[in-house]
């Protein structure tokens, strides 16, 4: 009897350590101590992991006094902070995103894009999961003494926000997706505000069907049961549809681990609805659109948001996602341009297998953003502290993303949903055989569409 | 009435994937009481597997699914030989206990090899069949008919062969069983590697409709439980209707009560409904892990 109590002992004792290790916040990067020798910094996630951070045996020493407002860094090294969903359930945008802002942080450090300072990237993989999310940002700014957040994309990000200002930590990357992000005095970011893009996309949806002659009356939404999907969905409801005379006859709301998504499309198709919105991740995304497929539910009657403007989405729900629109805040990466021409291939250089998209993009626009302004403040001869970081992107009101996007103020104004409000609008394309993502329309102007409370404007505050 | 006939159709189909899960719990329980939390855990590894031949390296599914199935094989071999003979002396509970165990290290596998994030793998096929006004994906019909055909062969195999009636043999009276000439090592190693290529059926036949993340199937065993609950544990032919019943039941949740997340907890509802209707849990319907330590 005693050895099976042992034995049940032993192996609870098993499963809970082995839960502990299986479960618990991925903190994949490894920081280097204060006062030591840099080291490698390795990228989990990608079979194709390049190094980023300090050259291998490099002795140089990374001094940022941590923990108030004004932090300066007086080493070589310039430790950025990020956070993404590398697993979990929203890890097919958060793995890309995290590659986009890696490559360019690799590639500026190749390419000695500040001279005399080195990059080095330090993430922490928070799973969506907001505690988690405020674990990392935790260990990254009192653990690895992060000078500033950089790009990130954690849409669960509203205590992380704070969190992070109340440490006197500039995120220089804010992702945008969470309006309330956009209010913040240390917010330095080139990303699209949800409610804007909201309401671009789906004034010009409704539009296009308007012209063609038969207005769409009758609109289905699938929502990912998360913050930011809820205020898409509430803008949706309470302002848009009001506005053009749409109405939202089916909503049904998901989670990552929805699998009845066949049932969700009878729903749709028994409500008649003109158009099913998709708001939320990828996956979930995808899981859609082959439960639609399945039952035969006709193609081409999607919309989705930014989030799921992404190469996946395209190769896994395959030609029944011909058609499908999204919003873009950035310049679409299959318009050529040398700018879409040059960030592909350096994305590609390290990470040959990424999936390009919005959050890729802006990932890596970000990242090209913080080297910009470190580089800024070196070359002007400045102290490279928190105070003069924050200083310089305030200065900057037109900034163009090197051709991805359009007069950024980066330091949006301090109401909310400010911040770009440039869009483009992308579809999905298989007329070549493969699929691809073309811009359709823009850029525009996210604030002068019909439906916008203010026009030319923020909301007020 | 017609949308209602729709909804349970598509949930029916959907059930089939749970059944897969639901009868590898059942020939594990009927032969070794011990209650297999890991059916989720293996279908994730050998579906990894297959995306791994599959998708990353492009091999042909006639090729990468039969290695899959050989891969399960194996695991099944090494749950076996690795966590289940060391615990011969232990009694069902444990050895129940020690399959949490298992999940936990196929998962951390599955994460660091994969590094835990969503992928996808492409179906068999993206035809559709039309019957009547019902539309269904290929995919699922293929399912649908593996599952029944997985339970048509166990029911045969356990009721007919000596080898199957052996492993249920080994269950109700192990020393008689031996005496009879049952290897309870060899039967143990078989019924593993039974619910392994069934899990592993189910993982690849149904990851194409959902994504691929080291948590997917392991969630979709609850529902599977509620499954082999309804067949008391022993049943096949039972089991494999609770998980189409199930399935339905999820479908007309999601169907009829527009509820964030109370289809996903169908399948918790399911158990308790189970084992409350089940006269307070003491009937067949819940599993007894009390018994007796089994001598292999």
């Amino acid at each position: 009897m005693r050895s099976a109590q042992r034995s049940s002992v032993a192996a609870l004792a098993l499963a809970t350590a082995l839960l502990l290790s299986a479960c618990g916040p991925r903190f994949a990067d490894q920081a280097v101590p204060q006062g030591q020798p840099t080291a490698n910094v390795t990228t989990p996630g990608s079979t194709t992991g390049p190094t980023i951070g300090p050259t291998p045996g490099s002795t140089t020493r990374t001094t940022v006094i941590r923990g108030s407002k004004g932090s300066v860094v007086t080493g070589s090294v310039i430790k950025v902070g990020g956070l993404f969903p590398k697993s979990g359930g929203l890890s097919a945008l958060g793995l890309p995103a995290y590659q986009g802002a890696a490559a360019f942080f690799n590639w500026a450090n190749e390419k000695n894009l500040v001279p005399g300072k080195r990059f080095q990237f330090i993430t922490c993989d928070d799973q969506a999961v907001d505690t988690q999310s405020t674990t990392c940002a935790k260990k990254l700014i009192d653990q690895d003494g992060v000078f500033i957040m950089g790009p990130s994309f954690t849409p669960f990000s509203n205590t992380v926000i704070e969190q992070v200002d109340r440490a006197g930590v500039p995120w220089a990357g804010f992702d945008g997706i969470n309006t309330e992000g956009l209010t913040r005095s240390n917010v330095v970011t080139v990303g699209s505000p949800i409610e804007p893009m909201a309401h671009a996309l789906i004034d010009y949806w409704y539009n296009k069907l308007s012209r063609q002659g038969h207005a769409p009356k009758r609109v289905g939404a699938v929502v990912l049961d998360v913050a930011p999907a809820r205020t898409y969905m509430r803008e949706l409801q309470d302002e848009i549809c009001t506005k053009l005379g749409c109405r939202v006859v089916r909503q049904q709301y998901v989670q990552y681990t929805t699998t009845q998504y066949e049932t969700i499309c009878r729903n749709m198709q028994n409500a008649t609805v003109d158009a099913i919105w998709i708001i939320t991740d990828p996956a979930s995304a995808i899981k859609l659109m082959n439960g639609c497929q399945n039952i035969g539910y006709p193609k081409g009657k999607f919309l989705g948001q930014h989030g799921i403007y992404l190469d996946l989405t395209l190769a896994q729900a395959g030609p029944y996602s011909d058609g499908l629109i999204a919003n873009s805040g950035l310049l679409p990466d299959t318009e050529v341009t040398p700018a879409t021409t040059e960030m592909k291939s350096i994305i590609r250089r390290y990470f040959p297998d990424a999936s390009l998209g919005y959050f890729t993009e802006l990932s890596f626009a970000s990242a090209r953003m913080v080297v910009d302004l470190v580089a800024k403040l070196v070359s002007q001869g400045n102290e490279l502290s928190r105070t003069n970081l924050l200083a310089a992107a305030s200065a900057i009101t037109n900034y163009d993303c090197h051709g991805l996007c359009k007069d950024v103020a980066l330091r949006p104004p301090a109401c909310k949903s400010g911040g770009n409000h440039t869009v483009w609008i992308v579809r999905a394309d298989f007329s070549s055989g493969h699929g691809r993502w073309v811009k359709e329309a823009g850029p525009f102007d996210a604030f002068d569409v019909q439906t916008w409370p203010n026009p030319g404007k923020p909301k007020p505050c | 009435m017609t949308d209602f006939l729709q909804y349970a159709a598509t949930g029916l189909a959907g059930g089939f994937a749970t059944a897969l899960l639901a009868l590898g719990v059942v020939m594990i329980y009927r032969s070794t009481r011990v209650l297999s939390f890991v059916q989720g855990a293996i279908a994730t590894l050998a579906t990894y597997v297959y995306y791994q031949l599959a998708t990353v390296w492009g091999w042909p599914v006639g090729v990468a699914l039969p290695l899959a199935i050989g891969a399960a094989v194996l695991i099944g071999l090494l749950i076996d030989v690795f966590a289940m003979r060391p615990l011969r002396k232990a009694d069902a509970l444990t050895r129940t206990v020690a399959t949490l165990g298992v999940v936990l290290v196929i998962l951390v596998i599955v994460r660091v090899t994969w590094h835990g994030g969503e992928t996808f793998v492409r179906p068999f096929s993206t035809s559709l069949v039309r019957v009547g006004s019902f539309t269904l994906g290929m995919q699922q019909v293929i399912t649908a008919l593996v599952a029944v055909a997985a339970s048509v062969a166990l029911v045969w195999w356990t009721r007919r062969t000596y080898v199957g009636l052996g492993l249920s043999a080994m269950a109700e009276d192990p020393a008689a069983a031996r005496l009879l000439g049952v290897s309870p090592a060899r039967a143990s190693a078989l019924t593993w590697v039974i619910a392994s290529v069934l899990a592993a059926l189910a993982g690849i036949l149904v990851t194409p409709l959902l994504v691929l993340n080291p948590f997917q199937m392991t969630l979709l065993m609850v529902t599977s439980y509620a499954a082999a609950l309804l067949g008391g544990f022993v049943s096949l032919p039972i089991t494999l209707l609770g998980a189409v019943l199930v399935g339905a039941g999820e479908s007309l949740t999601t169907g009829y009560i527009n509820v964030s997340g109370l289809s996903e907890t169908f399948g918790f509802i399911a158990v308790f409904a189970v084992l409350l209707l089940s006269r307070g849990g003491r009937s067949a319907a819940a599993p007894s892990l009390a018994g007796g330590t089994e001598s292999w």
